[in-house]
């Protein structure tokens, strides 16, 4: 076979990447508590796997924390925006690839004017999904690079992922 | 007043290298790319949004347009995540089938991925080799499931209809052939000097930017990161199943390739795994007439681009509440913007190649 | 009166075979291509697609010449005959066979060299005045290849001419000739200058692994883009021109160019031209292209160098009387 590439499992290998283990939702949870006690604003375990829900000003300091901390969440997996209704729901799923625990942070904004912090400066896979979801709901992300419409035409007015943007086959 | 030495070119929508719709500015000083800015959303179709208005058995249609050169592995992911919510019971041989079809489906991207790389480069030969080899696996998803490129053929709790009778002797006579026709394909480019020079040490990659922009699939592997949902959290019976995952060491397209090449071997493993021990019995659940979902979860597998997500939120309505796909190929073009300043412009397009994307998904 | 009259049709009957030569080359390129990728070619028109060249040359003839705006009109123009006129003009020199050759010119090799690059300065004036980003690049590729390229193949040559004493194509054909004993021609006595002339030659025509200035996949037909209709026609018949001249120029220096045994003079000319031009087919579908710097490097850097130690070779063993 040409090419150097190994396959796994090999001794080395398993001993460095997945030496820490993967923490249980509570215990992410306990540490979470122990770090910024009221800050994060509820924690639900949902399907096994923690939820958090901090608040727009708090999510640059909580993001960061997961990240340097030995709680190692470093892969942004993906990132969100829900409308629900009364208010607009921000959802990222951040993942650890050294520990494999997960951990969903949710930050809810209000609707008339949403802002949020970006988290660019500490994930830069959060780029383009940032933009998406701005573009999609009409979220303000403070601090983003490069904040264009990602996968609309410049010029398109209106937000459709939000409810009140209805398909042509909606009454 | 001081002279601009660089020009802006424009790798627009059309061209026969990008796949698909894609386009890309490039700054360039000379033949040197200085920045690189892709602009995407040209197949942009609004599949979250018609999710929405639609059961939850109907999106399957929907996801199978997602990355439509590896339609069974969306159909699954989609499927596995409303089957967990639901708490349904997936029965063997319908898990042993999925496995099958979404590995066979895997192992047609490659030599897509294989084909459309020699032609990128200018070796016109390899596309045709590989894509007559496709064909055979393509006649198989054709008997299995009556379509060649979107199957909606995987239902919530199962499959749709049991194989055709004789199919599994011949998936296994296909998957003997298989470690030659990869030979093959090896003997074509992998130890030409032209392709090696020009696939070596070009736009590496490295583990911490890779981690940081949330990379998975092939091209996190080639890094050196040894990450494969497949392992790491299983589903669908994999854990049965035997095989290895390839892992690279430096990061550059020439490791992406044969990376690639490597994942074929191995899903051939396990389609052969798949086809020599499926067990009889039912190949779908009880699932309710109305499909209602009330609560939420993000469910993920491992295609043959990454990781895709399927992040659901019902809210006890026939139709989801939100659907959002994460789609592996549209994280992983990131990198572009990245990797590329530096290179030459015949560099843009083995790079552009071998990050092996399909526009339908990152668009969505 | 009389022979001006025959000269003139020897030319109209030479022109006539060129293009006859050109149509079934390009039937033989596209055969051998799809046979080398498992398929069958051209094979509805015509019996196994024989007349798919002329389908091919009328539809080039009544297609539109769309002209995009901003081009330099006389620029544009004048650039598909500033390159296809040179390929024709490097047939006058070779020879067919002893006696059928259009002009026999004492400095055979020098006028080919000559003539060559002023197709150049051609493929320059098509990629400048299409006002293009694509076909400007295209153009500033083929003039580092062309440049890069011509120097080898001159010293090549030139090591065929020290052995033959003469830049006539004619007495250099004569100087290897013999009917039976092949280990005469120049192939075998100066294999390295043959490899480094078929590689220049590869690059002087722009073909894979070499056809940068026209890469499909990446510069979406780089040079001529903008060309459409009968001036793309020419710029394609000045490619195939150009392939077999040269491959004649090749056969004449290094493969004895019409000796042999049996069969007339004009047709092992041809077997031995066509053998080589199918060995370039087979380089096109089985490699990929360089990248530009990499051809740079391997021109001036490993064939310049090569050709060079060539020809003091050559010297020293012309000195030693073993040549």
């Amino acid at each position: 076979m040409k090419g150097k590439i190994k396959t796994s499992p090999t001794p080395d290998d398993k001993a460095d990447a997945f030496s820490a283990k993967p923490l249980s939702p509570e215990e992410i949870e306990a540490a979470l508590a122990k770090a910024f006690g009221q800050k994060i604003q509820q924690s639900q375990v949902i399907n096994k796997e923690l939820a958090i829900w901090v608040s727009a000003e708090n999510l640059l300091e909580v993001c960061t924390f997961l990240k340097e901390s030995e709680l190692a969440f470093n892969h942004p997996r993906c990132l969100c925006g829900v409308d629900r209704g009364e208010c607009l729901e921000i959802v990222y799923h951040l993942c650890s690839i050294t520990r494999k625990h997960k951990i969903t942070v949710k930050v809810k904004i209000p609707r008339e004017k949403p802002k949020v912090p970006s988290l660019y400066p500490v994930f830069k896979g959060a780029d383009w999904h940032e933009r998406e979801t701005a573009e999609m709901l009409g979220i303000t992300f403070t601090g983003h690079p490069d904040p264009r419409h990602l996968l609309l035409r410049e010029d398109f007015e209106g937000f459709p992922l939000r409810k009140d943007f209805l398909l042509s086959n909606q009454s | 007043m001081a002279i601009k030495t660089t020009q802006f070119l424009n790798m627009g929508p059309q061209h026969p290298s990008t796949h698909g719709v894609f386009r890309m500015m490039l700054e360039l000083d000379g033949e040197r790319v200085v920045m690189c800015q892709p602009h995407l959303g040209y197949l942009h179709r609004g599949i979250e949004k018609l999710a929405e208005t639609r059961t939850y058995p109907q999106i399957i249609a929907l996801t199978d347009r997602l990355h439509y050169a590896n339609a069974f592995q969306n159909e699954l992911t989609y499927c596995l995540a409303v089957e967990s919510l639901l708490g349904i019971e997936v029965p063997k041989r319908a898990q042993y089938i999925r496995v099958m079809m979404a590995e066979l489906s895997r192992m047609q991207n490659h030599m897509i991925f294989f084909g459309a790389l020699g032609m990128d480069l200018g070796a016109l030969t390899p596309f045709f080799y590989s894509f007559k080899d496709r064909e055979t696996i393509l006649d198989f998803m054709e008997e299995i499931s009556g379509a060649r490129l979107t199957f909606n053929y995987f239902r919530i709790g199962g499959v749709k209809e049991d194989l055709p009778e004789g199919i599994l002797d011949r998936i296994v006579a296909f998957t003997q052939r298989l470690p030659k026709i990869v030979d093959e394909y090896e003997a074509l480019l992998s130890g030409n000097e032209i392709f090696l020079s020009r696939m070596k040490g070009i736009s590496v990659l490295s583990k911490e930017l890779a981690v940081n922009l949330g990379i998975t699939g092939p091209i996190l592997r080639s890094t050196g990161i040894e990450y494969d949902i497949r392992k790491a959290e299983p589903y669908s019976s994999y854990e049965d199943f035997e095989f290895s995952v390839p892992v690279g060491t430096k990061g550059d397209n020439l490791d992406r390739y044969n990376l690639r090449l490597q994942e074929m071997r191995e899903s051939n493993k396990i389609v052969r795994q798949a086809a020599e021990r499926m067990p009889d019995g039912e190949i779908c659940a009880k699932v309710p007439k109305v499909i209602k979902i009330d609560g939420e979860g993000y469910f993920r597998t491992e295609t043959s681009v990454g990781e895709q997500g399927v992040y659901i939120i019902g809210a006890g309505d026939k139709t989801p509440y939100r659907i959002k796909f994460r789609s592996p190929a549209f994280v992983n073009l990131q990198i572009l913007q990245y990797v590329l300043p530096g290179v030459l412009v015949a560099d843009v397009i083995a790079t552009f190649s071998t990050v092996d994307i399909c526009m339908g998904e990152v668009d969505r | 009166m009389v022979s001006i009259g025959i000269q003139f049709l020897v030319a109209i009957g030479m022109l006539v075979g060129l293009l006859i030569i050109l149509l079934s080359s390009m039937w033989l390129e596209r055969k051998a291509l799809a046979h080398f990728q498992y398929r069958l070619g051209p094979m509805r028109t015509g019996y196994h697609g024989l007349l798919q060249p002329i389908a091919d040359a009328m539809k080039m003839v009544v297609k539109e010449m769309s002209i995009p705006s901003g081009v330099d009109y006389i620029i544009y123009t004048a650039a598909p005959f500033v390159v296809f006129i040179p390929a024709f003009m490097v047939m006058a020199a070779i020879p067919f066979t002893s006696t059928i050759k259009a002009a026999n010119l004492n400095m055979g090799i020098f006028y080919v060299m000559a003539v060559l690059s002023i197709s150049t300065v051609g493929y320059m004036m098509a990629g400048w005045s299409s006002h293009n980003k694509y076909s400007l690049l295209g153009c500033m590729r083929s003039i580092g290849q062309f440049v890069s390229y011509e120097l080898p193949m001159g010293l090549s040559a030139l090591a065929v001419i020290m052995m033959a004493g003469t830049m006539n194509l004619n007495n250099i054909a004569n100087a290897q000739g013999c009917t039976w004993n092949i280990f005469n021609w120049y192939i075998f006595k100066q294999p390295l200058a043959f490899i480094i002339f078929f590689i220049a030659l590869n690059a002087e025509i722009c073909r894979v692994p070499f056809d940068l200035p026209e890469a499909e996949s990446e510069l979406v037909a780089g040079f001529h883009v903008e060309y459409s209709g009968m001036r793309f026609a020419l710029l394609l018949m000045a490619e195939y021109i150009g392939l077999f001249t040269l491959c004649s120029i090749c056969t004449t220096m290094f493969l004895g160019g019409w000796y042999g045994p049996v069969l007339p003079g004009l047709v092992w000319f041809f077997i031995k031209t066509f053998s080589l031009i199918f060995i370039l087919f087979w380089t096109r579908s089985t490699l990929p292209r360089v990248r530009a710097d990499q051809l740079m490097s391997l021109g001036w850097k490993i064939l310049l160098p090569a050709a060079l130690v060539n020809v003091v070779i050559t010297g020293l063993l012309i000195m030693l009387k073993i040549y």
